[in-house]
């Protein structure tokens, strides 16, 4: 290990303009975030209140245990559909500690359309119950939605990763023996009645928690019997007579206890042995990574200078610090725990390909969980680069990042086009987590060169008949394929989407990859075995 | 959640998570402390006290500055129960059909929990259905040597006022 | 010159620190100590300190130490040729100190004809009176009853209604408002029936501010009497001493020598034999003779530290018939003792008695610092018996530095498990009404301040939440749970 060198000059005037430029979009992440998380409608708040309902921070905040952090996963999943209604798509989801255990928390959100399951809710819930399932991570269920948004009902229910999917999770969990506690903090109605009951453990509160298939109205209209939510699965009726729930509580906040005690009853299991010493926190200011981003995506940087300001005291050892040199590859400590880091810095080659791929089979034969920083515009193209193989050579960083049995987290730290995406471990490639920093784009191409590409075909239909097109005209046609095509290849629109699991700001970058990267390490691991790599 | 604690009947909120090195952090109000107990020494921030502590149950008997404390850890679910830990009902009903041996209290009789209230017999075995909690009673629905089916309301507490 | 004494073995016919204290006597002195003791002591270190331990029953565990012919059978069983009876229970039981001579057993204290005089208040009075001793204004029912309430008005106001037959406060009634008299009588005697049985009253003058002063006595059965100094013993509750101590600050070198040498004058005129107390009441300058306590004090260690006599030792001799050690003016008087009565008992709920299991034990150590304790960690205190737990004497060369000691003392003191008055005797000791001597017996009631507890300050309530966080283990293993990569990263929220 050595001790990076940084090269940065904090005084420049780049520097200080670069910092302006990306600070102000933490701060705007950081207010996007607090919108979504605090501001309501005053009528849903003044519900809750009547019910004497805490809200799900409140409870979320409760669950925890003192001390210890809350990594919220999507915060702003949904924030550019449903005409931004639905902030959070209704849920919150996050890793946390509760009695000292690791835990996945799954919790409805009441305050959004009575927690209403819309289609990115169900794409929220069933990510992180895939989180839960692919990291071995207990789930803690805070229950409390009104069910499918039904005037949205085909596309949320049939598919093989909708509804259904989150049941199918839940039972994976059991049969993997990761237990799950459900507190049923309000109706838990059809679909949503499941969760508890598909739990090991549940807890239900008297008077507010009720679960049943159909609630009363349809009760009503499907066979005329008249019952109230309690007699029909409220806490009493569940906990004493169907034995559909486990634990009466009189409260929410009793029913946090509740949840808590009983997870502290669940057994730990044993982390995956990978190299651990004392953390260190970095020698350089994570903040002055608001400084190195550069303001516009298309200015290359060193990602070593990212690398120090993200491990352990700043230290890192790089592995073929001489070839292949546009992909930086090396060990560093991340929390203490061993890493291999791979981060682009530049274009991949013929070189820096087979250096990716050598290097992950390295991590993978001593079992070294890897960290990818994805700012990468793609493979180089070009008749010289395809004689040597560059596509061959891309395919083999593709088995080699298919084939990886240690864990994999990827942060697109800046760009992320193209076939770079696969090769650098991109949602497809099952990455256990993987996060977006606020200026990051991810796209097939660059905007610039998508859009000129499209406008090129527009024009080329307009002039069919001949004719030319003034330099206004092209651009008519140009701007809003430009626009269109720079909102959907943003963070907000990848998060929105869930392509990924969150945008961080990058001080808080650290911090997330202690988190993830311990969750990563309940799961055992098998030895290594790879595809055929095309030599 | 934070632990509660009563010192003298005044509730008082606390966190507290490991710092390594036998050092732990207590979280109080906003602040975070270092602190540890090595022995009969206290360390609190940059602060090393002479300190006895005698444990009793969930009880700390603290000997500190001279004088001697009584710090009680309350359990979140009791805490939290409107009823007793349990987080019973106020109606203890019948866990199987029976009848009644004895009754031993009568609209408002003031019972602390744990006290036995009404002795049953189902299948040749007694039963004491004890107070879940401190209250009053406001019903006994059953008189001695009477029968009953399962679930049916045995004693019922006064409810406890809303806090 | 002393001799052999006439007994090997002596039966102590009590409990707590005063039968650990009287064993440690016998021991030092070459004597075998058998105790009795009740199943509600279990644990206590005088029952492991007695080379003999004899079980004794009762109803209650009061009533088995009241029970004098259990305790005679106990000490021929035990070999045993005389009985100490330490304090309260038999110690001034004429019937029983009969019985034990009866029985053959020397009695370690007075004459039965001495303790019958000095138990009823009445006659010890007019005994008192009539040899030209002080006592204060009274009327006595018992002499003429008609006249009783005439009488008592004639004595004048503020007057104080006892029972005749009482002791220990219970009773009393103070009147300022002679209107009042009648009703006030009325409502002692329905005490004094309750308490003791007797519903005989009489009244005295009652003095304000008072200040209890008593006088410690020995006389041996060659007919010589001496003083062995006074002990003040002003600071009091509920009728009850919490702290004594000698000399008394109140008094002169000349009404020292007057007040000492009259309470040897009473005893001398009672053909006392043995320990002794004179209580006097003093204020303004003048005292009165209150009553007479026949056996050895609670308090009697202040008089040892400044005398340099064990007197259990002088007890034990004049039981044994030899004659006092030395003479009245050889008894010396060095520097200043206080004793400090640690109570099991809650000062800001009006000093009502507590109880628990003791849990944790360290008494202070020290140049000048004595403790007298008779209970170990693991006790149960409970109120079958007296709630005092211990005694802590300190002496100095001077008052200030008797009362610096004792402040520090206290500090080291540790009783876990139960409330004791332990922080509230250091905020007396350290009351300037203290510093100055001027304590009487009404200043308790009239400084409720000093039985409140100070609120606690942010950083002692902060210290106690870590030691109850870091000790009670529910909360410790929760932290103790928590992974130490999130505990370093801490309550981040992204």
């Amino acid at each position: 290990m050595r001790l990076i060198h940084s090269q940065i000059d904090t005084t420049s005037a780049e520097f200080q303009a670069n910092a302006i430029h990306n600070r102000n979009l933490a701060e705007t992440l950081r207010e996007r975030h607090r919108k979504t998380r605090f501001e309501r409608p005053q009528r849903d708040l003044d519900r809750l209140a009547r019910q004497h309902k805490l809200s799900v921070r409140e409870r979320i905040e409760a669950l925890l245990d003192p001390g210890t952090p809350f990594f919220e996963l999507s915060t702003l999943a949904a924030n550019q559909a449903y005409g931004g209604e639905v902030p959070g798509a209704a849920i919150v989801t996050g890793i946390g500690i509760v009695a000292g255990q690791e835990v996945v928390i799954h919790a409805d959100d009441p305050s959004v359309k009575g927690g209403s399951w819309y289609p990115l809710s169900v794409k929220k819930i069933v990510r992180a119950l895939d989180i839960a399932i692919e990291n071995r991570l207990p789930v803690v269920h805070l229950c409390d939605s009104a069910g499918g948004f039904l005037p949205l009902q085909a596309d949320l229910f049939a598919d093989k990763y909708l509804a259904g999917r989150i049941f199918r999770n839940q039972a994976t969990l059991s049969k993997l023996g990761i237990p799950q506690v459900a507190i049923v903090l309000g109706h838990c109605t059809a679909g949503g009645a499941y969760i508890p009951a598909l739990s090991e453990y549940n807890v239900i509160v008297r008077g507010t928690g009720a679960i049943f298939l159909g609630g009363p109205p349809l009760v009503k209209a499907a066979t005329g019997e008249v019952v109230t939510v309690d007699e029909l699965g409220g806490c009493d009726t569940h906990t004493q007579i169907s034995g559909t729930a486990d634990y009466p509580a009189d409260t929410e906040m009793h029913a946090i206890a509740i949840a808590r005690d009983i997870v502290g009853t669940w057994k730990r299991v044993e982390k995956l042995k990978i190299e651990r010493i004392a953390p260190e926190a970095p020698l350089y200011d994570p903040a002055e990574l608001y400084g190195i981003i550069p303001r516009d995506i298309k200015v290359q940087f060193d990602m070593r200078e990212v690398i120090a300001r993200l491990v352990d005291g700043s230290r890192f050892h790089e592995y073929q610090p001489a070839y292949g040199t546009t992909l930086v590859c090396g060990f560093a400590h991340l929390w203490g725990m061993r890493v291999g880091i791979i981060g682009n810095n530049g274009v991949l080659f013929n070189d820096s390909s087979l250096k990716g791929a050598h290097f992950m089979q390295l991590c993978d034969q001593n079992r070294t969980p890897i960290l990818f920083l994805q700012n990468i515009t793609g493979y180089m193209v070009g008749r010289e680069y395809e004689h040597r193989g560059i596509t061959k050579d891309g395919a083999k960083m593709i088995m080699a990042v298919s084939g990886l049995e240690v864990p994999k987290i990827t942060v697109i730290v800046n760009g992320s086009f193209g076939a770079g995406n696969y090769g650098m471990s991109g949602r497809a490639f099952d990455p256990r987590f993987l996060f977006m920093w606020p200026q990051s784009q991810i796209s097939v191409m660059g905007a610039d060169q998508a859009a000129n590409v499209l406008t090129e075909l527009k024009v080329k239909q307009a002039t069919r008949g001949g004719g030319e097109l003034s330099a206004e005209a092209i651009a008519a046609i140009r701007e809003p394929i430009l626009d269109d095509y720079r909102r959907q290849s943003s963070a907000l629109y990848s998060t929105s989407e869930m392509w990924d699991d969150g945008i961080l700001d990058p001080v808080d970058t650290r911090n997330a990859l202690g988190v993830t990267l311990s969750a990563t390490l309940n799961r055992p691991i098998d030895r290594p075995h790879f595809g055929v790599f095309r030599m | 959640m934070r632990h509660l604690f009563l010192i003298d009947e005044a509730e008082h909120e606390a966190g507290l998570a490991p710092a390594g090195d036998g050092l732990y952090h207590l979280l109080v109000g906003g602040e975070t402390l270092a602190v540890a107990l090595d022995g009969p020494r206290l360390v609190t921030g940059g602060r090393r006290d002479a300190v006895h502590v005698a444990v009793e149950g969930n009880v700390a008997h603290i000997h500190l500055d001279g004088r001697a404390f009584r710090v009680e850890f309350r359990e979140a679910m009791a805490r939290f129960a409107k009823g007793g830990a349990e987080g019973g009902a106020d109606t203890l009903t019948a866990p199987m059909p029976g009848s009644v041996v004895a009754v031993n209290v009568e609209a408002g009789t003031s019972v602390t929990a744990g006290q036995i209230m009404m002795v049953i017999e189902s299948m040749k075995l007694e039963t004491a259905i004890k107070a879940p909690r401190d209250g009053v009673v406001a019903t006994a629905h059953v008189a001695a040597g009477k029968t009953f089916n399962k679930g049916a309301a045995l004693i019922t507490l006064a409810p406890l006022e809303e806090a | 010159m002393t001799q052999s004494f006439p007994f090997d073995t002596v039966l102590v016919a009590n409990r707590g620190e005063i039968a650990l204290r009287i064993l440690r006597t016998l021991r030092r002195l070459g004597l075998k100590g058998a105790i009795v003791h009740h199943a509600a002591d279990k644990g206590a270190p005088a029952i492991a300190a007695a080379d003999i331990a004899i079980e004794i029953k009762g109803v209650t565990p009061v009533a088995a130490f009241l029970d004098g012919a259990q305790i005679i059978a106990a000490a021929k069983a035990a070999g045993a040729g005389a009985i100490h009876p330490g304090y309260g229970f038999l110690s001034e039981n004429a019937g029983f100190a009969r019985a034990v001579a009866a029985a053959g057993i020397a009695f370690v204290g007075p004459l039965p004809e001495a303790i019958e005089l000095m138990g009823d208040k009445v006659r010890a009075r007019k005994f008192v009176a009539d040899r030209g001793f002080p006592v204060a204004p009274s009327a006595i029912e018992d002499d003429d009853p008609a006249s009783f309430a005439e009488r008592a008005r004639a004595v004048g106001t503020p007057l104080l209604i006892k029972p005749s037959a009482g002791g220990g406060g219970k009773g009393m009634r103070i009147v300022r408002d002679l209107a009042l008299l009648d009703e006030e009588i009325e409502r002692a005697r329905s005490e004094g029936l309750r308490y003791f049985g007797d519903g005989r009253l009489y009244v005295e003058r009652f003095v304000e501010n008072p200040r209890h002063i008593e006088v410690q006595v020995m006389g041996d059965a060659h007919g010589n009497v001496i003083h062995l100094w006074e002990r003040e013993c002003s600071v009091q509750r509920r009728f009850q001493k919490v702290v004594e101590e000698t000399p008394s600050p109140a008094l002169t070198p000349a009404q020292r020598r007057d007040i000492c040498e009259t309470a040897a004058g009473i005893a001398r005129a009672a053909n006392y034999r043995n320990a002794g107390t004179v209580e006097f009441i003093y204020g303004n300058g003048e005292f009165f003779f209150l009553e007479m306590n026949t056996r050895l004090q609670v308090e009697h260690p202040v008089t040892e530290e400044i005398t340099g006599l064990d007197l259990v030792e002088v007890q034990l001799r004049v039981a044994a018939g030899e004659a006092l050690p030395l003479a009245q003016g050889a008894v010396p008087s060095s520097g200043h003792a206080i004793e400090l009565r640690i109570y099991a008992e809650s000062p800001s709920r009006g000093f009502v008695p507590t109880t628990g299991r003791l849990l944790a034990l360290d008494w202070p150590s020290g140049p000048g610092v004595r403790v007298d304790a008779g209970i170990a960690a693991g006790q149960a205190v409970t109120t079958a018996f007296d709630p005092m737990l211990a005694k802590l004497i300190v002496h100095g060369a001077t008052r200030g530095e008797a009362i610096a000691r004792a402040r520090k003392a206290l500090a080291e003191t540790v009783v876990l498990g139960c409330e004791t008055n332990i922080a509230f005797l250091d905020r007396l000791l350290a009351d300037a009404v203290f510093a100055a001597g001027e304590v009487h017996t009404g200043t308790l009631d009239a400084r409720p301040d000093l039985a409140a507890e100070p609120p606690l300050t942010e950083d002692l309530r902060r210290r106690l939440l870590a030691a109850a966080a870091l000790s009670i283990r529910p909360v410790r293993d929760a932290a103790d749970r928590i992974p130490a990569l999130h505990a370093a990263i801490g309550g981040w929220r992204n």
